[in-house]
């Protein structure tokens, strides 16, 4: 059972799991009885920690399956404790997003109320960009929410109620990975892992006559 | 067709490990559950920052340490008939022996008949039909991109699901490369106002060709890139902006580009 399973679980049980990742993962409780066992016993380690009725008959081996489950965890901050979070990975998530915020910040700059969405139109430096967005494309998305909504998850309500930018080029990858089939060996299926530092230029653009 | 209904009702995790060049490998977990509207796919990143991807009828989201994105409903293609047609331009051959993962495999190997587009080897699980290993190359048998399945659990088949968009084969009158045919469109695309969007397609490989305005005084980056066999390039055409984006060589999507571009109005 993998981190990132326990990660999604104990998200759905606090009900901050996106709607389509928390569809996804009951479809995969109706099949998966391992995982429905997980999430027995997460419910039962739940109702023993806040006293709930239903953690009363917690037996020996429930106790150390428990006692063995907490060893996993990573120590817990005293906020996580406070707010009885389920996710030892909370804090490393949040510094993550906030150290990434600096690089993600291009859109909420832009979209300040009085400065024109075209004053700084000037080419940024490619590796100044995420995921090698082409810079000058971004001001165009000012209107991003029109079609591209934040999923209402972890990093999302961690990160307040600011707008996430969505990149114009991850949104045209994410796109065409949705439209060209779902195949695992098509490219594109998985856009948002390709990350530009990976990439090859390759000088190829064009400009062809401009029409009359 | 094997392959296919693997795709649309086999219940399956499996561990993929992903060579896109640049001396990076990428480890992803996939997890693939069948419900009452079509297949709905996990994709979790084991290294790296850790992202996933959600895929349902319902939409796309993408979580991942810069924020979670959604986009909704859209249209998903298949290649359908063109797959008949793909013995015009790739010599196909077979070989039935190979082991991936454990499993047996039947290896196809789609060696393309002109340099304008890349090769393709699958190996395919022989009991469910599912691809267990694939591999794109260039010119001179260039490795460009090589997927491989480490670990499958298969949970068994589920009833079809709905079959979706069947790829509408139209002529556009576009001069496109022999067997791309135009597949499927859309007259918006989310986030961006005004921008249309084509694909085109040859059965192997997939091609997105937005159109859209930008304000004045903006400009798309002058250069394309590739990871791994997967292309952009832009092409300009006064104020029409074409962004093209497929498993084609850049040479290729920049002429496609141009034969949108001079049939686009």
């Amino acid at each position: 059972m993998s981190e990132d399973i326990r990660e999604q679980l104990s998200a759905l049980m606090d009900g901050e799991l996106g709607r389509d990742e928390r569809a996804f993962l009951l479809r995969r409780l109706e099949h998966d009885a391992e995982l429905r066992a997980m999430w027995a016993r997460m419910h039962l380690m739940r109702d023993v920690i806040t006293h709930r009725p239903g953690g009363a008959g917690l037996n020996l081996a429930d106790r150390v399956m428990q006692t063995l489950a907490d060893e996993d965890r990573h120590p817990v901050s005293g906020v996580q404790r406070a707010t009885r979070s389920w996710r030892p990975w909370l804090g490393a998530a949040i510094a993550a997003s906030v150290a990434l915020m600096a690089v993600f910040s291009v859109a909420p700059e832009i979209e300040r109320p009085g400065v024109s969405a075209l004053a700084d139109s000037a080419p940024a430096p490619r590796g100044a960009l995420p995921l090698g967005v082409p810079g000058p494309i971004a001001p165009s998305l000012a209107n991003v929410s029109a079609g591209v909504q934040p999923v209402a998850g972890e990093r999302s309500s961690l990160l307040g109620t600011l707008p996430t930018p969505i990149s114009a080029e991850q949104m045209l990858l994410m796109r065409h990975g949705q439209m060209v089939d779902g195949a695992w060996w098509v490219g594109g299926a998985q856009p948002v892992f390709a990350r530009p530092e990976q990439r090859l230029l390759v000088p190829v653009s064009a400009t062809v006559n401009e029409r009359p | 067709m094997r392959m296919d209904k693997a795709q649309r009702s086999l219940n399956y995790d499996a561990t993929l490990v992903v060579d896109a060049g640049g001396g990076d490998w990428d480890l992803l977990e996939l997890s693939q559950r069948v419900g009452p509207g079509g297949p709905e796919q996990q994709w979790a990143a084991l290294n790296g920052a850790g992202r996933r991807q959600v895929r349902t009828a319902q939409g796309v989201s993408i979580l991942g340490p810069e924020g979670d994105q959604r986009i909704g409903q859209g249209p998903q293609l298949r290649a359908g008939p063109l797959l008949a047609q793909l013995d015009r331009h790739y010599r196909i051959s077979m070989d039935p022996r190979e082991r991936v993962a454990g499993r047996r495999a039947l290896k196809m190997t789609l060696q393309p008949l002109s340099e304008d587009r890349y090769g393709l080897r699958l190996w395919i699980d022989v009991d469910t039909g599912l691809p267990l290993r694939s591999e794109r190359f260039g010119e001179d048998q260039q490795m460009l991109e090589r997927r491989m399945v480490t670990r499958l659990l298969v949970h068994g088949f589920a009833g079809l699901s709905p079959a979706p968009v069947a790829a509408a084969i139209s002529d556009n009158g576009w001069n496109l490369p022999a067997g791309f045919r135009l597949v499927g469109s859309a007259l918006t695309v989310p986030g961006i106002t005004g921008a249309r969007q084509w694909v085109i397609s040859d059965g192997v490989a997939w091609v997105s060709i937005y159109q859209m305005q930008l304000p004045p005084g903006l400009a798309v980056d002058s250069n394309g890139w590739r990871h791994g066999a997967l292309s952009q390039v832009t092409v300009r055409q006064g104020d029409e902006w074409f962004y093209l984006l497929g498993d084609l060589p850049p040479e290729t999507l920049l002429s496609v580009g141009r034969a949108a571009s001079a049939g686009v109005h």
